[in-house]
C-alpha cells in the first residue's frame, strides 16, 4: 500500500478516536477543537505529501530530457 | 526529488514526534481555560501557525533584499520556497481564527482590523506565487518577485500591530505576562514543534525549486 494511504487511514482513525474521547470527557465545543485540530494536522500531512508527488513529477520529467539529450 | 538524507530524515522525525507531543499536551494535559473553555486549545494551534507565518514572510523579505543586492538565484529560490510555506501557514491561521471566532465570538468572520489586515496579507502572498507563475523569463521573474517580497513585508508589522492601534475584537498579542504557566508552555511547546515542522518543508521545498530550475534550464536549451 502507498505512503499516503497508509497515513489517510490512520489520520481518519486519529480523527475518530478523538471525537469519541472528547465525548466521553464531555468537552464542550468538541466540533470546533477537532476540526481545528484536525485541519492542521490535515493540512501540514497533505502539504508533505504534495511536495514529495511534485518532486517525483519533476524528477521525471528532468530525467526525460536527460534521455532525449542523449538520445541526440 | 530524490531520497531524503539522513539529516532530512531526523528532522522530519523529530518534527512529527513533536506536532504529536504538542497536540496531546494541547489537547489532553493542559487543564480548559477559565474564561473561553475547551475551545481556548486553539490557541495551541492557531497562535503558533500564526508566528510561522510571519517567519516564513521574513525570510521572504531577508532573501529578497539578499537577491535584489546579489542577484543570486539561491536567494530566490529560498524566498519563493517560504512564501509558498507561509501561504499554507496563513491560510492554517485564518481557518483556525474563523472556528474560535465562531465559538467565541458567534461568527466565522467580521471585518476586524487583525482579520482584515490578515486576508490582505494572503492575499498579497497568494499574488506573489500567480507573479512567480505568470513571468517566464527566470531573472525577470526573480527581480520581480524580490520587489513584491520586500514591498508585500510592509504588511507584517501591520498584521502584528493591528489589534493595539484599532478597537478590535481580536484579543491583544499573549505574553508571558498575560497567560498562564501551564499555557505558556503548551503554546512553547507547540511553536516549536510547527517549527520544525517548517524547517522540515523548508529543505524539502528548497530541493524542489533547484530541481525546478534544472527543468527549467533544460527545457529552454532543449526549444
Amino acid at each position: 500500500m502507498r505512503k499516503w494511504s497508509v497515513v489517510s487511514v490512520v489520520y481518519v482513525l486519529a480523527l475518530i478516536l478523538l471525537w469519541v474521547y472528547t465525548g466521553r470527557v464531555g468537552m464542550e465545543n468538541r466540533s470546533f477543537v477537532v476540526a481545528g485540530y484536525g485541519l492542521t494536522w490535515g493540512a501540514l500531512l497533505w502539504y508533505a505529501f504534495r511536495l514529495e508527488s511534485r518532486g517525483r513529477t519533476t524528477a521525471h520529467a528532468v530525467e526525460s530530457f536527460e534521455v532525449e539529450v542523449t538520445g541526440d | 526529488m530524490g531520497p531524503r538524507t539522513v539529516v532530512e530524515k531526523t528532522l522530519g522525525i523529530l518534527a512529527l514526534l513533536s506536532m504529536m507531543a504538542g497536540s496531546y499536551v494541547g489537547l489532553r494535559v493542559v487543564p480548559a481555560d477559565a474564561a473561553q473553555g475547551n475551545v481556548q486549545r486553539l490557541m495551541y494551534v492557531h497562535g503558533p501557525a500564526a508566528w510561522l507565518a510571519f517567519l516564513c514572510f521574513f525570510i521572504v523579505f531577508v532573501m529578497s533584499v539578499l537577491y535584489l543586492i546579489q542577484r543570486d538565484e539561491r536567494w530566490d529560490r529560498v524566498a519563493a520556497s517560504s512564501a509558498e510555506i507561509g501561504v499554507v501557514f496563513t491560510v492554517l491561521t485564518l481557518l483556525l481564527g474563523m472556528m474560535w471566532g465562531k465559538a467565541t465570538w458567534g461568527v466565522f468572520w467580521t471585518w476586524d482590523p487583525r482579520l482584515t489586515t490578515t486576508a490582505i496579507l494572503l492575499a498579497i502572498y497568494v499574488g506573489y506565487g500567480a507573479l512567480r507563475s505568470f513571468a517566464e523569463d527566470e531573472e525577470k521573474r526573480a527581480r520581480w518577485s524580490a520587489i513584491v517580497g520586500v514591498i508585500g513585508f510592509v504588511n507584517v508589522p501591520i498584521v502584528y500591530m493591528s489589534v493595539t492601534w484599532w478597537r478590535t475584537l481580536h484579543q491583544p498579542p499573549s505574553s508571558p505576562r498575560s497567560v498562564a504557566p501551564d499555557i505558556l508552555w503548551t503554546l512553547m511547546l507547540n511553536l516549536a514543534a510547527f517549527t520544525l515542522v517548517f524547517a522540515y518543508l523548508m529543505v524539502r521545498r528548497i530541493r524542489l525549486a533547484k530541481l525546478e530550475g534544472e527543468l527549467e534550464r533544460r527545457m529552454a536549451y532543449n526549444a
